[in-house]
């Protein structure tokens, strides 16, 4: 509920400056629309090789309180990423919410207030939405780095 | 509770004891059901007629010489003969049976309209039509290269009659019209609309799916060239449906599916087409479907649709006053002439957060944008809740509704 009234990394719109790339994601079960932006810059890692990382997520649209809850925790816990790293994590959580495996990840360890989920089984696409945006901005940005 | 409420209520019991499922419980508490426009519950007339056929006359029909073919064939002929009666179709050839309505407009699109139509010829429809009435016109536009015009809706959730001459052209084909509005309970001036249409040489399609359980249908007395229906929005069962058709019509147009049934003659060199109805019903039909549809219209002729107009319209001021009582709840579709739908928002509160809790008091509404993404779209809204009123509801159930709704809005604003 916390979540739902004061979102982490809400905004009026998204920006589109350097370093952003947006998505769009659209529940047509239930009309749930949100965008979502991610900052993505370049750095180092250990072993010296150039990589990706997520530094900020933001997000707009009109969404219930599930959705807007769940892309809430995605902001405050994806940061600090890098974009290799952050895909998997976000199937992880969606496989969580599926059931299909348990959350191992420390970062994700707050999103485990959504096994309430399964009580609410018609809102797991809810919680899930976000993190399919942010797998999808992922793999847009993974195609035009490859091209 | 007043005794007025009571007292109210109690008239219409009777018709509320023939719905089984309505006296289960969810999460605890009885349920209320508010639903009705995705689908309305079944009386057990129409249950009994379904499974008395599966028990006593089940075989196929048409085709066989013994006694039970011919009992199954006499009874589902006889639930078209009662369907044909109900809206006043001049014949029963006019009444095909089809999935629902869905199915209907589409067989109307590909098998009536897409042989007429060339490229650049307009096919007319309104802002507020349910996707069925959408999307296989614009399927048919990308087949063909037919342009797709919008009736607008006013801000109350009304068509435009005003700005619909301007629409029309001689190169408009089709004219396709909800009569009575899933999302917003208008109930369209179809008569009118049709009248229109005909001084311009247009056909109409009218989609009857949520009219039929609301008000009287006469094809006739309305003019339209096509009107389609859906079983299970009338208290009958799922899969199954109707078409009219004005027989020219349906006689000029070449089938829809082909199969057994729907023919005359085979032979791999040639093969001759059925006579109307059966020409467009090929393969065995829902058969239990539509003898349980029949079911239903005896039903609904039973009560008569007068008394469950007049009690639906009841149900729906009183529903109407109440939850205009409640902070922030606007009302979206406010036609002066409305079926008994109220789709609502509250500010502050997301529909389907409302949904969730509201069902948690054992109440069941609808939530999101009702197959009809444009209307809600152009209402700037990402989605509404919906109730639903339909004969079995009471007064006492939409009382207990605003303290779940009240309830609702304080753990979420």
């Amino acid at each position: 509920m916390q979540h739902n009234r004061h979102p982490v990394g809400f905004r009026a719109a998204l920006p589109h400056t350097a370093g952003w790339y947006q998505t769009r994601a659209i529940n047509p079960l239930c009309g749930d629309e949100i965008e979502l932006a991610a900052h993505l810059q370049p750095c180092q890692t250990a072993i010296d090789q150039p990589a990706l990382l997520l530094s900020e997520l933001v997000f707009c649209g009109d969404s219930c309180a599930i959705c807007t809850a769940s892309a809430s925790m995605l902001c405050a816990q994806m940061p600090g990423q890098s974009a290799r790293q952050a895909a998997p994590l976000a199937q992880q959580f969606i496989d969580f919410v599926h059931q299909r495996s348990p959350l191992s990840d420390q970062r994700l360890q707050p999103l485990s207030v959504f096994a309430q989920l399964q009580q609410l089984p018609n809102r797991k696409s809810c919680a899930i939405l976000p993190w399919q945006a942010l797998q999808d901005v992922l793999a847009a940005v993974n195609k035009s780095e490859h091209q | 509770m007043s005794a007025v409420i009571s007292e109210h209520d109690a008239r219409t019991q009777h018709w509320r004891d023939d719905f089984p499922l309505l006296s289960r419980q969810v999460h605890g508490k009885p349920l209320v059901y508010f639903d009705s426009a995705a689908t309305a519950q079944r009386p057990r007339q129409v249950l009994q007629a379904m499974d008395d056929f599966y028990r006593q006359h089940n075989a196929n029909v048409h085709r066989g010489v013994h006694s039970l073919s011919g009992e199954a064939t006499d009874l589902f002929e006889a639930a078209r003969r009662k369907l044909c009666q109900h809206i006043n179709a001049s014949s029963e050839r006019e009444v095909i049976f089809t999935r629902g309505s869905t199915e209907a407009i589409n067989l109307v699109a590909q098998a009536y309209l897409r042989p007429l139509l060339q490229a650049g010829d307009e096919i007319l429809i309104s802002h507020m039509e349910h996707h069925s009435n959408i999307v296989p016109w614009q399927m048919l536009r990308e087949q063909t290269g037919a342009v797709l015009k919008v009736i607008p809706v006013t801000d109350s959730g009304e068509l435009d009659l005003q700005a619909l001459p301007e629409l029309i052209s001689e190169r408009t084909r089709m004219l396709g019209l909800v009569h009575v509005s899933n999302a917003l309970g208008t109930i369209n001036p179809v008569r009118e609309v049709c009248a229109l249409a005909r001084r311009h040489g247009i056909t109409t399609i009218i989609d009857g799916a949520q009219a039929m359980p609301h008000l009287a249908v006469d094809v006739q007395a309305l003019g339209c060239d096509f009107y389609t229906m859906s079983g299970h929005k009338m208290y009958g069962p799922t899969g199954i449906g109707a078409l009219y058709g004005r027989e020219a019509l349906l006689e000029a147009m070449p089938p829809w599916q082909g199969g057994g049934e729907m023919i005359r003659t085979v032979t791999f060199e040639e093969t001759t087409w059925n006579d109307l109805p059966a020409k467009f019903e090929a393969g065995t039909p829902n058969i239990a479907g539509a003898i349980g549809l029949g079911a239903a219209v005896d039903y609904i002729a039973k009560i008569g649709l007068d008394a469950i107009a007049a009690h639906e319209q009841d149900l729906l001021q009183f529903a109407t006053d109440k939850m205009r009582e409640i902070d922030g709840l606007r009302i979206i579709g406010e036609a002066r002439d409305k079926a008994s739908v109220v789709s609502f928002v509250i500010d502050g509160v997301h529909p389907h957060d409302l949904g969730t809790i509201v069902d948690h008091h054992g109440f069941a509404i609808r939530t999101g944008h009702h197959c009809t993404m444009p209307l809600i779209k152009r209402f700037g809204l990402p989605a509404t809740a919906r109730a639903s009123l339909a004969l079995y509801n009471t007064r006492h159930e939409i009382e207990s509704f605003i303290p779940a709704l009240r309830q609702a809005c304080d753990m979420l604003r």
